[in-house]
């Protein structure tokens, strides 16, 4: 989640000038608008992919961004999933991990989704990021680009590998 | 890890792409260019990710991300497979890929200069050149003053 600015190294007692300081400000206001719209737009996408499908859509835990979606297909058959909508532009560990606390402690869902804006991750890099992080029950969770959801939806959740 | 990648299988499609980014004046919405390369970028490596490929007006403004998206996506899945020295080689390959562009921009009024050189350059960069050839295949074209298109697996 680093952001970069090239700055040359600065004289022990030298301070930064105006326009370094300007670049600075610049590069935070970006990353924190960057989250900011994210906070926004991704719920709203995957709301609307769940609404869509007739399916109930309620916060459960707000600070989290964890919502619940859930669809009763007859008087036994419900599917309920719980999805996290993410607001950093990748796969951000410690925040998967909080998720999977929750989720864990939360209860039984039959699906729980992480999804993630911004690009699309490709499989070799996400894989390998997943399997050594070390994260306690990763296996668990589903993580997909919002962009993978309607797909997934759409299949009543079949296009899962076995 | 339960999944990373749906079971879903793109064969039989062709996903066209054709546009630009148009002149700053005639824009809609504040940074316009961003929001169209991004969807591009995200539409091809959908669209790569689960195994089709992407027929592009290869227009200058597309092309670094779509390259990049078929690099990523489809380049790196052989990269795990291959030997540190090999992985080196092919790096080197993919790379030669991104300065295409460079050449798309340069001769874009010459079609034909361009699918030369840009055979050329998947032939000799490497031995990994039949690797890097799977994902750059030449158009077939009836007319030959149509416009160059670019084909990425």
């Amino acid at each position: 989640l680093q952001r970069w600015v090239d700055i040359p190294l600065l004289a022990k007692d030298e301070d930064l000038t105006d326009e370094q300081l300007a670049i600075i400000v610049d590069e935070l206001e970006h990353y924190l608008s960057d989250i900011f719209r994210r906070k926004c737009r991704v719920p709203f996408i995957v709301q609307r992919e769940f609404v869509s499908r007739d399916f109930a859509w309620r916060h459960l835990n707000k600070p989290l961004f964890v919502y619940e979606s859930s669809k009763q297909h007859s008087r036994r058959l419900t599917t309920k999933v719980l999805s996290h909508c993410s607001f950093f532009d990748q796969i951000y560990l410690p925040a998967l991990e909080r998720v999977l606390e929750f989720l864990t402690a939360t209860g039984r869902a039959n699906y729980s989704l992480y999804v993630y804006d911004g690009e699309l991750i490709p499989e070799p890099q996400l894989r390998p990021l997943l399997e050594g992080s070390g994260v306690e029950r990763i296996e668990n969770v589903i993580v997909l680009h919002h962009q993978e959801l309607a797909a997934l939806i759409d299949s009543n959740f079949t296009v899962l590998p076995a | 890890m339960r999944t990373t990648r749906l079971d879903i299988n793109l064969a039989g499609f062709e996903v066209g792409l054709s546009g630009a980014v148009p002149d700053r004046k005639e824009w809609t919405e504040p940074a316009m260019d961003r929001a169209i390369l991004e969807f591009v970028a995200l539409l091809t490596g959908l669209v790569v990710k689960y195994g089709r490929r992407i027929i592009h007006g290869a227009h200058p403004t597309f092309t670094p991300a779509i390259l990049r998206q078929a690099a990523q996506h489809s380049t790196s899945i052989l990269r795990n497979e291959l030997s540190e020295e090999e992985n080196e080689k092919l790096f080197k390959t993919v790379d030669v890929a991104a300065t295409v562009n460079i050449i798309f921009e340069q001769l874009a009024s010459k079609p034909d200069l361009i699918q030369r050189e840009f055979r050329n350059l998947i032939h000799t960069s490497s031995e990994f050149g039949n690797l890097v050839a799977e994902t750059a295949e030449e158009p077939i074209r009836d007319d030959p003053n149509e416009p160059p298109t670019l084909l990425l697996n």
